[in-house]
C-alpha cells in the first residue's frame, strides 16, 4: 500500500550523524536474509496477535479469579514485567511485533484515510502519551484493573479502539508515535538498549530517493515517521526492517552498543521525556508501597490527616506526593547544579532527567522481577487449566531471598549507569569545567533514589495472583 | 506493512484463514472449559464446630454477586435443630486470595444481624457480596452462653463479561470502520472524477 503523503525534502548533503561504530549485525548473511525476508516481521506479528486475541478472550470470558486466569497471568506476570527487559536487549522491538500495531496496520490497510498527523498531535503528543500512562497506573490503584480480569480485558479493548480509530484516521504507526501509552515509557526505556540501527552516511549522501522514509513501491517506509539519515535516537525506532528491505543502497547499519550510550549524548533534550522519567521513579515507588504491610499505616495516617477515608482521594493524593518528590529532588539538583554550570533550571532539568532512566529502568524490572519470579509458574498453570489441567503448588520460580538479592544488584547497576550517564551528559554538555559541580547534586538525588529503592524492595511484597 | 504482503502472497486467503482459526479456537476453547466450581455441593455450605453442625445457604443455590438471600440452620450432632439469642454473619474479602491488589476498596468486614426463619434453628436474612472473588463469610452464634462462630469460604464469580461495555466498545470499532470506509471510497470517486 502506497502512503499519500508527500516525500521527504529537501535532501540535503549535511551530515548530522557520525560514522557508526561497531560491527554492522546485517553483515552476517542469515540475519541479513531474516531481515530481508517477507516473512520478517510478519511471522512475530501473527504469533503475538494470535497470543493477544487468547489473553483477551480470557480477560473477558475466562475466570473472574485473577489467580485462575491465563489472561491476567500472562499480561501481568509474563508480558509486563519482562517488556522492561525487551526494550533494554532489542529497544522498541516489541513495539514492531505488539498487536495493537498489527489491528492498526489491518485497519489501515482496509479502510484507512491516511490523514496526515495533526499538528496539535506533533507537539503534544508526548503529553498525552504521559498523561495516558498515568491515568492507567491510577485506575489500577482505585478500580484494581491488575486482579480484575475482566477489569484488563475492557482496557485492552478500549485501547483497541483507540487504534482502530487511529489505523482508520491517521497515516502509518500514529498511534504508536504519539498516542500509545506505551510508548513514551518505551521511548525512554528504548534509549539504554543494546541494539542501534543508523545509515551510513556516505552512501545517504548520493541518495535521491530516500526510499527508508517513503518506501519504493513494494514496501512502505518507515512507520515511526522516522528518517533514519537524520535518526540520531532509537527512542522510536521498532525494528520493523523496512528501510533495510527498501534502501537501494544498502546504507542501514544495525549495531550492538554500549547499554544506555545514546543517553550520553542527547543533544535535543525535551521536557516531556525528562519529566517522564522522573515520574516513572515516583510511579515505582507507589507501586511498591502500595503491596507492602506499611502501605496500611500510611493510608490510615493520610486519612487521618485529609479527615476522608474515600480510598479515591487518599490514592490520588499518595499518587501526587510520589510523584511530586522525584519532581521537587531532581528540581532541587538542577538548581544546585545551575550554580555550577550556569545553565538555567528547566535546561538542567531537561538534560539530566534523561539521567535517571538507566535508575527507572532497574527499578522497574526489580519490581516486576518479584512478580514474575515468584508467581512466574502461574503462567503455566493457568494455561494448563485451559485444558482442564489442575495444578498445585507453588507458583515461585524462584525463593524471596534470591530475588531480593537479584533487585538490589539491579538497583546497584542502575546506579552505575545513571551516574555515568550524569557525568557524560556533563562532559558533553558543559565540557571538563565544573564537573563536579554539575554531577555531585544529581549523584545525591540518585542515591537517594537508590537507597529508597533499596529499603523498598527489602520489605516483604504481595504478590498479584 | 509486510504481515499484509503475505495475505497478498497467497493469493488473499491467508486473512480470512486466519480469522476463521481463531473463530475454531475460540469455540473449542469454550467447550473445554472446565466448570467454574463457585457453587457448594447441593447448594449447601456445612461445618462442624464442637457438637454443633451449622449449614448456610443462598437462595437460588449459590451466592452471586450482590443482594443474596441467605439461610443459617444450627443444629446438633444428632440432627436436633439448636436455638441460638443471636445469629450473625459478617462478610469479609478474604485478603489471602486477592492479594496483589492494589485497590483498598471493599476490604472492611459487614456484620449482618439475621432474623429467625420459619423453622426452629433456622436463622434468616439478606447479605450483600459487592465484588467477585473469595469472601470470607462468618456465622457468629450463642448456645448456652457460648459464643461460637464458623467461617464459610465463598466465592463470588464475576457474572459474566459486562455486555453493555463489550457491545459499546464493539459498536464504536464498527461505527469507526464503516465510516472511515465510507470516506476513503469518496475521497477516491473524487479523485478519479
Amino acid at each position: 500500500m502506497a502512503i499519500a503523503e508527500r516525500p521527504v525534502l529537501p535532501i540535503t548533503n549535511d551530515i548530522p550523524v557520525s560514522p557508526e561504530p561497531g560491527h554492522n549485525l546485517l553483515d552476517n548473511g542469515i540475519i541479513a536474509r531474516a531481515v530481508k525476508s517477507r516473512w520478517y516481521p510478519g511471522v512475530f506479528r501473527v504469533a503475538t496477535g494470535a497470543v493477544f486475541a487468547l489473553v483477551v478472550y480470557e480477560l473477558l470470558f475466562g475466570p473472574s479469579l485473577a489467580h485462575e486466569n491465563f489472561g491476567t497471568a500472562a499480561t501481568w506476570v509474563l508480558w509486563w514485567p519482562l517488556i522492561p527487559v525487551f526494550f533494554i536487549l532489542m529497544g522498541r522491538f516489541w513495539c514492531g511485533i505488539c498487536p495493537f500495531g498489527t489491528i492498526n496496520d489491518l485497519v489501515q490497510k482496509f479502510v484507512g484515510n491516511n490523514r496526515p498527523v495533526p499538528k496539535l498531535l506533533k507537539t503534544y503528543g508526548i503529553w498525552v502519551i504521559d498523561a495516558m500512562f498515568l491515568a492507567i497506573t491510577w485506575s489500577d490503584h482505585v478500580w484494581g484493573i491488575v486482579e480484575s480480569p475482566a477489569g484488563s480485558g475492557v482496557l485492552l479493548l478500549i485501547l483497541t479502539t483507540g487504534v482502530v480509530v487511529s489505523g482508520a484516521l491517521f497515516q502509518r504507526r500514529t498511534w504508536c508515535r504519539y498516542l500509545c501509552f506505551l510508548g513514551g515509557l518505551s521511548g525512554n526505556y528504548s534509549r539504554t538498549g543494546m541494539v542501534r540501527l543508523a545509515s551510513t552516511p556516505a552512501k545517504c549522501s548520493k541518495c535521491t530517493v530516500a526510499a527508508c522514509y517513503n518506501g519504493n513501491g513494494k514496501v512502505e517506509g518507515c512507520p515511526m515517521f522516522e528518517f533514519p539519515r537524520k535518526m540520531d535516537s532509537m527512542s522510536q525506532c521498532n525494528f520493523c526492517g523496512n528501510c533495510v528491505k527498501s534502501c537501494p543502497n544498502n546504507s542501514i547499519r544495525v549495531t550492538v552498543r554500549t547499554p544506555s550510550e545514546e543517553l550520553w549524548g542527547i543533544r535535543r533534550p525535551k521536557l516531556a521525556e525528562a519529566s517522564l522519567a522522573v515520574v516513572i521513579m515516583g510511579i515505582v515507588f507507589v507501586q511498591n508501597i502500595t503491596m507492602l504491610d506499611i502501605w496500611k499505616t500510611i493510608l490510615a495516617w493520610i486519612e487521618n490527616a485529609t479527615s476522608t477515608d474515600n480510598y479515591v482521594v487518599t490514592f490520588t493524593i499518595t499518587m501526587a506526593i510520589a510523584m511530586l518528590i522525584p519532581i521537587a529532588l531532581l528540581t532541587g539538583s538542577a538548581l544546585i547544579a545551575g550554580k555550577s554550570n550556569r545553565d538555567s533550571v528547566l535546561q538542567n532539568f531537561a538534560r539530566f532527567g534523561y539521567a535517571i532512566i538507566p535508575l527507572d529502568v532497574a527499578a522497574h524490572v526489580g519490581h516486576n522481577l518479584f512478580h514474575l519470579l515468584a508467581e512466574g509458574k502461574s503462567v503455566a498453570f493457568t494455561a494448563l487449566e485451559l485444558f482442564g489441567i489442575q495444578s498445585q503448588g507453588s507458583t515461585a520460580i524462584l525463593d524471596n531471598p534470591t530475588i531480593q538479592g537479584l533487585q538490589f544488584m539491579l538497583i546497584g547497576l542502575g546506579l552505575a549507569a545513571s551516574l555515568y550517564t550524569a557525568y557524560r551528559i556533563t562532559r558533553t554538555n558543559y565540557g571538563a569545567q565544573s564537573v563536579f559541580g554539575t554531577v555531585a547534586p544529581y549523584a545525591v538525588l540518585l542515591l537517594l533514589l537508590s537507597v529508597a529503592n533499596i529499603l523498598l524492595f527489602s520489605m516483604p511484597m504481595e504478590m498479584r495472583m | 506493512m509486510n504481515t499484509l504482503r503475505i495475505g497478498k502472497f497467497a493469493g488473499g486467503r491467508v486473512l480470512p484463514a486466519v480469522v476463521s482459526g481463531a473463530m475454531v479456537l475460540f469455540s473449542l476453547l469454550a467447550f473445554t472449559r472446565p466448570a467454574l466450581a463457585n457453587d457448594p455441593v447441593g447448594g449447601q455450605l456445612e461445618q462442624v464446630t464442637g457438637a454443633t453442625r451449622v449449614t448456610m445457604a443462598f437462595d437460588g443455590g449459590h451466592a452471586t454477586r450482590g443482594l443474596n438471600g441467605v439461610t443459617v440452620n444450627l443444629r446438633d450432632s444428632t440432627g436436633v435443630a439448636l436455638e441460638s439469642d443471636t445469629v450473625k454473619v459478617t462478610l469479609r474479602m478474604d485478603p489471602s486470595a486477592n492479594m496483589g491488589s492494589h485497590s483498598m476498596l471493599n476490604l472492611d468486614p459487614r456484620t449482618v444481624e439475621m432474623g429467625r426463619g420459619m423453622a426452629r434453628g433456622e436463622y434468616t436474612g439478606r447479605v450483600e457480596f459487592t465484588d467477585p472473588g473469595m469472601w470470607l463469610v462468618t456465622a457468629s452464634f450463642d448456645l448456652s452462653g457460648k459464643e461460637s462462630e464458623v467461617t464459610f469460604d465463598v466465592d463470588i464469580a464475576g457474572g459474566g463479561p459486562n455486555w453493555l461495555i463489550l457491545g459499546g466498545l464493539g459498536g464504536a470499532m464498527a461505527l469507526v470502520i464503516i465510516v472511515a470506509a465510507v470516506a476513503r471510497k469518496r475521497k477516491s470517486r473524487d479523485l478519479a472524477s
